[in-house]
């Protein structure tokens, strides 16, 4: 009896030891290692994204030296299986709805713009400084776009604060083509 | 007070008896159906009511984020090399478009090919656009000061639902409560339709954000392009239950409707059943009446059909409607009137270059199919038409190939038209077309930011439509914000005739 009930204790106390973990604060100058988040990540993708005389909003917005310390939600354990050889596209964008709705949570609303914007306000650069995203994840280009397995930015279609279409150009890599991979259908286009 | 319940089950008191039979008695007499309504409304519409004082205003919302940079296009110069440059796939050849001559400018530019009706309409006189205006919530000055985030933006920005319902509230930066178009009628109504029989917001586009107001006195009407829209299962204008003298015919259907208005005629103790009975006749009433104005209108002489012949469409559907009630204004009573439209279909995301080419079009013909119709009736100056759209949409292609659409932005070009525009000019300001730099919102799309707040726009349309200048803060918030002189640019908006 009193061995189960240390053992209930040290499960308690292991629980809460990682919850502290997850939602230590994390600082523009942190690191993390991606095997720290995995060992399962498909290999970076070859950026696609068009250049840029601009740095990203997110890149730049580090570099201007924020002083904000970026807490990474919970949520962002999942990113671990992002693109992981175990899954598939589909599987990617459930995925990407769960950090949709973990940043909505937090956050209250959708971020919005292109895809470099949204993956900068994912990554921690929005009102409550918080991340669902690692900015230093490998599905994210040097450019700030975050792309999909085969390596074609994600495309992002805001409909509300509450609802985001997302669509991947699938194994061709021609958004709008058959083999197209979206999350929920919504009903029809406003 | 006994309730419904009780007297159903029988304890029916002989005051209770009298009351319940006059309420059934209203029930009959009463019964708001357009064939019991149709005399009332030929006696209105007989009368010869002075149009004078009527005005009504008739918004048009382009669903989805209508691609005004190929609207309004240019034809030749260096913003026509930027034009180029910047669209790309999608971009609409200099021979193609129908040249404009705007008074105020003298750059060059065209309409869309197949916007033939609304190029008549611009340089007739009776048209003018209001360029690149969307939402904000303070002046944007600079392009810094959006990358910058120096100066608090509407949130949501690129968000169908969100810059929808922001276009419709002008308040972008609050919570939303009310439409402006709701808040004017609140404030109109009660001093300007003394006489009113239905409500002073007409729908013929299902509920929206723009016509609710803060007070509850006004509420939407919503009708269909194809009539009202009444109670299911009682035939075409309640034939199937109704004679033609408002009787009700002894059948089976005829019984039914009769039970129905009986019982929505009851009083409750309950003042949520009371108030929901109430809401009941009121539609019902409404529903009567403006039935019976778009019936008296198609035997009122007026070719609408005609007029329309170009214009058969859902949109033209829709103002063939409005046209119908503006034309049957004295049944319905009110000497200020505000319609919305909608249609949908903008959101064009992929094959932008035919969607749009048939999206213009059909805006084309309806609007100068509404136009003519306005004309016709000798109300064009008393009738003014606006467009709104969530956003415009992306300068650059979303793509290389035919198939291209372009994505979600943020400023666009509207449109103004009837007699009191002060027609074939442009507004506001055009855009410069460069792509990362001037007014580009993000790295090289072309979002343009716009340089005209919709309060802006929305403000000279309610001004000529009879808001006052002490009221116009009450109506639109956030306006001082915009007429600051050392933080926005002179807006040149004066695009309403006597504001």
């Amino acid at each position: 009896m009193q061995t189960h009930r240390r053992i209930v204790i040290a499960t308690i106390f292991l629980v809460l030891a990682l919850g502290a973990w997850n939602w230590r604060p994390f600082t523009d100058q942190d690191e993390i290692a991606p095997s720290a988040l995995t060992n399962r990540l498909a290999p970076p993708p070859e950026s696609q994204a068009p250049p840029s005389s601009e740095p990203p909003l997110n890149k730049r917005q580090s570099d201007s030296g924020s002083q904000h310390k970026i807490t990474l939600l919970p949520a962002t354990a999942l990113t671990s299986e992002l693109h992981s050889p175990e899954t598939n596209g589909e599987d990617d964008l459930h995925l990407l709805d769960a950090l949709f709705i973990a940043f909505r949570q937090a956050t209250n609303g959708n971020p919005s713009g292109e895809n470099y914007e949204i993956v900068a306000a994912l990554t921690g650069q929005n009102a409550k400084h918080v991340a669902v995203i690692p900015p230093n994840h490998p599905a994210i280009t040097l450019d700030g776009v975050l792309q999909d397995r085969w390596g074609s930015p994600y495309f992002f279609h805001s409909i509300s604060a509450d609802r985001m279409e997302i669509r991947s150009a699938g194994p061709d890599k021609k958004l709008w083509s058959d083999d197209d991979i979206l999350t929920e259908k919504y009903g029809p286009a406003p | 007070m006994k309730s419904v319940s009780d007297r159903l089950n029988g304890t029916i008191h002989r005051r209770d008896f009298v009351r319940q039979s006059a309420c059934a008695a209203l029930g009959i007499t009463g019964v708001v159906n357009t064939l019991a309504n149709l005399r009332l409304v030929t006696a209105a519409m007989a009368q010869n009511t002075p149009s004078d004082d009527y005005r009504a205003l008739v918004c048009l919302f382009l669903n989805g984020g209508n691609d005004s940079n190929n609207l309004l296009v240019p034809r030749s110069g260096d913003f026509r090399v930027d034009y180029e440059t910047g669209r790309g796939v999608l971009q609409i050849p200099a021979e193609q478009l129908h040249p404009i001559n705007p008074l105020n400018d003298s750059r060059d530019f065209g309409l869309h090919p197949n916007a033939s009706p609304l190029q008549e309409t611009f340089n007739s006189g009776h048209l003018a656009f209001v360029c690149n205006v969307g939402s904000l919530a303070y002046p944007i000055p600079t392009r810094d000061d959006y990358l910058n985030k120096t100066v608090p933006l509407p949130p949501q920005l690129f968000s169908h639902s969100d810059q929808q319902t922001q276009w419709q509230s002008s308040i972008p930066d609050q919570p939303f409560q009310s439409g402006w178009g709701g808040r004017v009628a609140d404030l109109l109504h009660a001093g300007q339709n003394p006489d009113s029989k239905v409500s002073m917001s007409i729908s013929l586009s299902g509920i929206n954000s723009f016509q609710i107001g803060t007070s509850g006195t006004v509420t939407q009407f919503v009708t269909t392009p194809n009539g009202v829209a009444g109670l299911a299962g009682y035939g075409k204008n309640y034939q199937g239950a109704m004679n033609r003298d408002g009787t009700y015919k002894r059948n089976d259907q005829g019984r039914r409707l009769r039970a129905f208005e009986e019982i929505m005629n009851l009083t409750h103790a309950n003042l949520l059943e009371d108030n929901y009975n109430k809401i009941v006749q009121r539609a019902r009433a409404s529903e009567g009446t403006v039935g019976a104005t778009l019936e008296m209108a198609n035997n009122s002489g007026v070719e609408f059909e005609e007029l329309f012949i170009n214009a058969q469409s859902n949109l033209g559907d829709q103002l063939k409607t409005v046209a119908k009630l503006i034309a049957g204004r004295s049944a319905i009573g009110n000497r200020r009137q505000i319609f919305f439209c909608r249609v949908g279909g903008y959101d064009t995301h992929q094959s932008q270059l035919p969607s749009h080419a048939n999206l213009t079009a059909e805006l084309s013909n309806a609007m100068r199919a509404f136009y003519q119709t306005t004309e016709r009736l000798g109300l064009q100056d008393q009738v003014t038409t606006f467009t709104c759209s969530d956003f415009a949409r992306t300068f650059t292609p979303n793509g290389t190939d035919a198939n291209a659409g372009a994505d979600h932005a943020w400023g666009g070009h509207a449109m103004v038209m009837g007699g009191a525009v002060n027609g074939q000019q442009l507004y506001g300001t055009f855009p410069q077309l460069i792509l990362g730099a001037g007014d580009d919102a993000g790295r090289n799309r072309g979002r343009w930011i716009p340089t005209t707040s919709v309060d802006q726009y929305a403000a000279v349309l309610a001004r000529w439509f009879g808001v006052d200048s002490n009221s116009m803060e009450t109506i639109f918030p956030n306006l001082p914000r915009f007429d600051d002189p050392l933080s926005s640019a002179r807006p040149n908006l004066n695009f309403m005739n006597g504001v």
